[in-house]
C-alpha cells in the first residue's frame, strides 16, 4: 500500500471527486494561482500546495481563483451549492472565517431548514486550523467548537492522511454544508492511503488503540500525542482506549459512552480553547449519560484560555503536551502526580 | 566449517514485510524432523506455524519470543548435534539478511509479483509466483482476496506456477461485477481470464464462494484437478447470518466479532486483519459487489443439493461454522472430503501447512 502525505491524500480526494462528478468545483484564493497574469498557470495550488495540479486537469471554470474576499468566496459557494453544484471552497486560515459568518451560519447552514427540507446545500468549506507553527494568534486558532455549535453544519477533523482522503470524499458527496478542518501541523505526516476512492462515514469514531483501563478522546493533531502517551502507558501495563471521533458534528456519542462504560475513566484532549469547547462538551455528555460508570472525575487537557502565543517556547507550553496528557491519565487512575 | 543451516523469518505473501516470533515450539538441542513445527509466527494477518524444511538439531534460537524481525532475518540455526558453539557464534555473526525475492531470483525462480489483466472490459488483479508448465489457480472466498492464500502459495509455488486471482468486486480487481454478477457470470469471467492469459488446463483451488466458482469452471472440462476448501456447493448448510453481518459491520469491534466466526481460535484474528477488511469494505463499489454476491451465495445454498460435477478433493475445517461439511462427508461419486482438525472456515490460513500438503497431493493425483 502506498504511503502518502496528508496533503497528497486531500489532493487525491479532490481529484477523485472532480473526475467522478463534473458538478464538483474548487473555489478560493490562489487555489490554482496565476489567474489573469502572464506567469505560470498553476503557480500555487493553494497556500500549501494542496490543490496543485487540479487546474491543469479540470480547467479554470472548475478551479476558480478569487480575489481576497472571504465573504465573496463563501457567498458564491453557498449560492452555487444551492443551484446543484458541489463547491469545495478553500479558506486558508480558519481564523479568517469570522468575516463570512453570515454566509455560513445564517445562510448555508439554514437553507435546508428554512425551505422545509426541500433545499440541499452540498457545500464543503476547507480550512486550516491549529497552533505549533509559530503563526501567531491570528493564524493559529482551533475554532472547530464554533462551527460545531451551529445546527445544520457538519464538522470534520481528520487526524491522519488515510482519514483525510476518505472523510473529504464523504464530505463532497454529502448534501449538507461540511466544515473540513485540516491541521497545519499534519500536512507532511504520512499514512498508507489507497489509490482508489473510499468514503468514511461521518459520526463514526476510530478506536486508535483499545484498552480497558482509561478512555482518551482526542481530536485532530492531538490524536498523535495521545497515541504516543497510550503507547508509553502500555509499557507500564496501563491499557488506554484512544478514541478519535473524526467528526465533532455529528459526534459518535455511542462510541464514547460504550468505552467509558468499560473503563470508567475519561480524559479529553482538545486544542480548542477550554470554554464552551469539545473537552467541556464531551465531559458534559459523559457526566449526563454515563455518570454511573465513572470512577474518577473527567480530566480535560486543553490550552489555557488565552490567545495562542507567538514565542515558540510559549506556544509549546500552550498546547496540550504529552506530559500533561500522561499526568491527566494518571490522575484519573488515582495516582498522585507532582503539581504542575 | 560445520554444516549449518539458517532458519529465517519467512515471507508469506507479497505484502508481508516482517513477522513477530510469537512462541518457540522447540528448545535448543532438540532434534528436528522435516515438517516439525518449530515456531509460531505472527503476521499482520494471522498467526501461522513455521515448519522445518530439512532435518537437523536446533543449535541456537536467535530470535526472542515477542521479537519482530524483517522477512529473511535469522531466527535460529540448524545443524548437526554437538557442533562447536564458536562455529555457531561465527555463523550468527556473519549472517547477512538476504531479501527473499532476491534469493528466489538467484535460484532461477521468478520472484512473486502482482499483475493485472484486462478481461471482458474488467481489470483483474492477481499475484503470481513460481514456475512450471502446470498452473495452479487459486480463487478466494466472499469478502476475501488473493492474500488469503499467503501461507499456502509458497509451498505450491515450489513446484508449480501459482496464480492467486482477486475475484471481481474484491482486492485489487475492478469492483464492478461481470454481467448480472451471477455465479455463471463470475465463472465465465474466470474462464475468459484463463484463456486470455493462455494458462491452458489449470489446477483449480477454490475456497468457499471461490469453491463454487472453481466447481463451475471445472464443470466445463477446463481443469486438470479440482480442490475445494470449505466450498459453497449447491444446497450447502450456509450460515446466512454471517454474510449479512459481514456486509453490515462498519465498526472494528463489530467486524472483529464477525471475523472470529471464521476461525477456530478467536485470538488468531489480528487487529490489522480487521482494519484491512474494514478499509477494503470502504472502497467505492465494494459494498454493492458484496451485496450482490451475498445474494448469489444465498441462492446457491437454496438450490437442491448437488455434488461437484468434477471429482474433487474437498477440505473442511473441523470447527467450520460458516459452511458445514455434507453429513457423512458424502460428496458424490469420485470426490473425497478431508476434515482438518483445529481449523474453522479458513483451513488454508489456520492449518496452512497441512492444507498445502493436501492440495499438493491432490494436484499430483495422490488423493488421500
Amino acid at each position: 500500500m502506498p504511503r502518502k502525505t496528508y496533503r497528497q491524500a486531500i489532493n487525491e480526494a479532490l481529484d477523485c471527486e472532480m473526475a467522478r462528478d463534473e458538478n464538483v468545483i474548487v473555489i478560493g484564493e490562489d487555489v490554482a494561482g496565476g489567474a489573469g497574469g502572464s506567469g505560470e498557470d498553476d503557480a500555487y495550488g493553494g497556500v500549501l500546495g494542496v490543490t496543485k495540479g487540479l487546474v491543469g486537469k479540470y480547467g479554470r471554470a472548475r478551479v476558480i481563483d478569487t480575489p481576497i474576499t472571504e465573504s465573496a468566496i463563501m457567498g458564491a459557494a453557498a449560492g452555487a451549492a444551492s443551484t446543484g453544484l458541489r463547491p469545495v471552497a478553500e479558506l486558508m486560515f480558519v481564523d479568517f472565517l469570522g468575516v463570512c459568518f453570515d454566509q455560513i451560519f445564517n445562510q448555508a447552514a439554514k437553507f435546508r431548514y428554512m425551505f422545509g427540507g426541500k433545499a440541499r446545500t452540498p457545500l464543503v468549506i476547507r480550512s486550516m486550523i491549529g497552533a505549533g507553527m509559530s503563526a501567531a494568534a491570528q493564524h493559529s486558532q482551533a475554532l472547530h467548537p464554533i462551527f460545531t455549535h451551529i445546527p445544520g453544519l457538519k464538522v470534520v477533523m481528520p487526524s491522519n492522511a488515510y482519514d483525510a482522503k476518505g472523510l473529504l470524499i464523504q464530505a463532497i458527496r454529502d448534501d449538507d454544508p461540511v466544515i473540513f478542518l485540516e491541521h497545519k501541523a499534519l500536512y507532511d505526516t504520512q499514512a498508507e492511503v489507497p489509490d482508489e476512492a473510499y468514503a468514511i462515514p461521518f459520526g463514526e469514531a476510530e478506536f486508535v488503540t483499545e484498552g480497558d483501563d482509561v478512555t482518551i478522546v482526542a481530536f485532530s493533531a492531538m490524536v498523535a500525542r495521545a497515541k504516543a502517551v497510550a503507547e508509553d502507558m502500555e509499557k507500564e501495563g496501563i491499557e488506554v482506549e484512544l478514541i478519535d471521533p473524526r467528526t465533532t458534528s455529528p459526534l459518535d456519542e455511542e462510541a464514547i459512552l460504550e468505552s467509558v462504560e468499560r473503563t470508567g475513566r475519561l480524559v479529553v484532549v482538545d486544542e480548542g480553547s477550554p470554554r464552551c469547547g469539545m473537552a467541556a462538551d464531551i465531559a458534559a455528555l459523559v457526566a449526563s449519560k454515563g455518570f454511573a460508570h465513572l470512577k474518577a472525575p473527567v480530566a480535560m487537557v486543553t490550552p489555557p484560555h488565552t490567545p495562542v502565543p507567538f514565542a515558540p517556547n510559549l506556544e509549546a507550553a500552550y498546547l496540550p503536551s504529552n506530559e500533561r496528557i500522561a499526568a491527566a491519565v494518571r490522575s484519573v487512575l488515582g495516582e498522585t502526580v507532582p503539581a504542575e | 566449517m560445520a554444516d549449518l543451516t539458517a532458519l529465517t523469518m519467512p515471507k508469506w505473501g507479497l505484502s508481508m514485510e516482517e513477522g513477530t516470533l510469537a512462541s518457540w515450539h522447540l528448545a535448543e538441542g532438540d532434534a528436528v524432523n522435516e515438517g516439525a513445527e518449530i515456531a509460531d509466527i505472527e503476521t499482520s494477518k494471522l498467526l501461522n506455524t513455521l515448519e522445518a524444511r530439512s532435518p537437523g538439531t536446533l543449535l541456537r534460537l536467535v530470535a526472542q519470543e515477542g521479537e519482530t524481525l524483517p522477512c529473511g532475518a535469522l531466527i535460529a540455526v540448524l545443524g548437526e548435534a554437538g557442533t562447536d558453539a564458536e562455529a555457531v557464534d561465527a555463523f550468527v555473526a556473519s549472517f547477512e539478511v538476504v531479501e527473499p525475492d532476491a534469493e528466489d531470483a538467484e535460484d532461477g525462480a521468478s520472484a512473486p509479483a502482482y499483475r493485472t489483466a484486462e478481461v471482458d472490459g474488467l481489470t483483474l488483479h492477481y499475484a503470481e509466483a513460481g514456475e512450471g508448465d502446470e498452473v495452479v489457480l487459486l480463487l478466494h472466498g466472499y469478502g476475501g482476496d488473493s492474500g488469503n492464500w499467503m501461507f499456502v502459495s509458497e509451498e505450491l509455488a515450489s513446484v508449480h506456477r501459482v496464480i492467486a486471482l482477486d475475484l471481481p468486486g474484491h482486492g485489487g480487481s475492478d469492483k464492478a461485477l461481470p454481467g448480472s454478477g451471477s455465479l455463471e457470470d463470475v465463472a465465465a469471467l474466470v474462464q475468459a481470464f484463463i484463456a486470455a492469459e493462455g494458462l491452458g488446463a489449470v489446477h483449480l483451488v477454490g475456497h468457499s464462494f471461490g469453491g463454487a466458482v472453481a466447481e463451475r469452471v471445472a464443470a466445463t472440462g477446463a481443469a486438470r484437478s479440482l480442490t475445494l476448501v470449505a466450498p459453497l456447493l449447491p444446497g450447502a448448510a450456509l450460515d446466512r447470518g454471517y454474510i449479512a453481518d459481514f456486509a453490515a459491520a462498519r465498526r472494528k469491534r463489530e467486524l472483529r466479532e464477525v471475523l472470529t466466526r471464521l476461525v477456530a481460535d478467536a485470538d488468531s484474528i489480528s487487529r490489522d486483519m480487521v482494519e484491512d477488511v474494514l478499509r477494503t469494505k470502504r472502497l467505492d463499489g465494494v459494498g454493492e459487489a458484496l451485496a450482490r454476491l451475498g445474494e448469489v451465495a444465498g441462492a446457491i445454498a437454496n438450490e437442491a443439493p448437488r455434488p461437484p460435477a468434477t471429482a474433487a478433493l474437498a477440505i473442511w475445517g473441523e470447527a467450520d461454522r460458516i459452511i458445514l461439511p455434507p453429513s457423512g462427508g458424502n460428496l458424490g461419486k469420485g470426490s473425497t472430503a478431508v476434515i482438518v482438525a483445529g481449523a474453522g472456515h479458513l483451513p488454508h490460513l489456520e492449518r496452512a501447512a497441512e492444507t498445502a500438503r493436501l492440495v499438493r497431493a491432490n494436484i499430483a493425483g495422490e488423493r488421500p
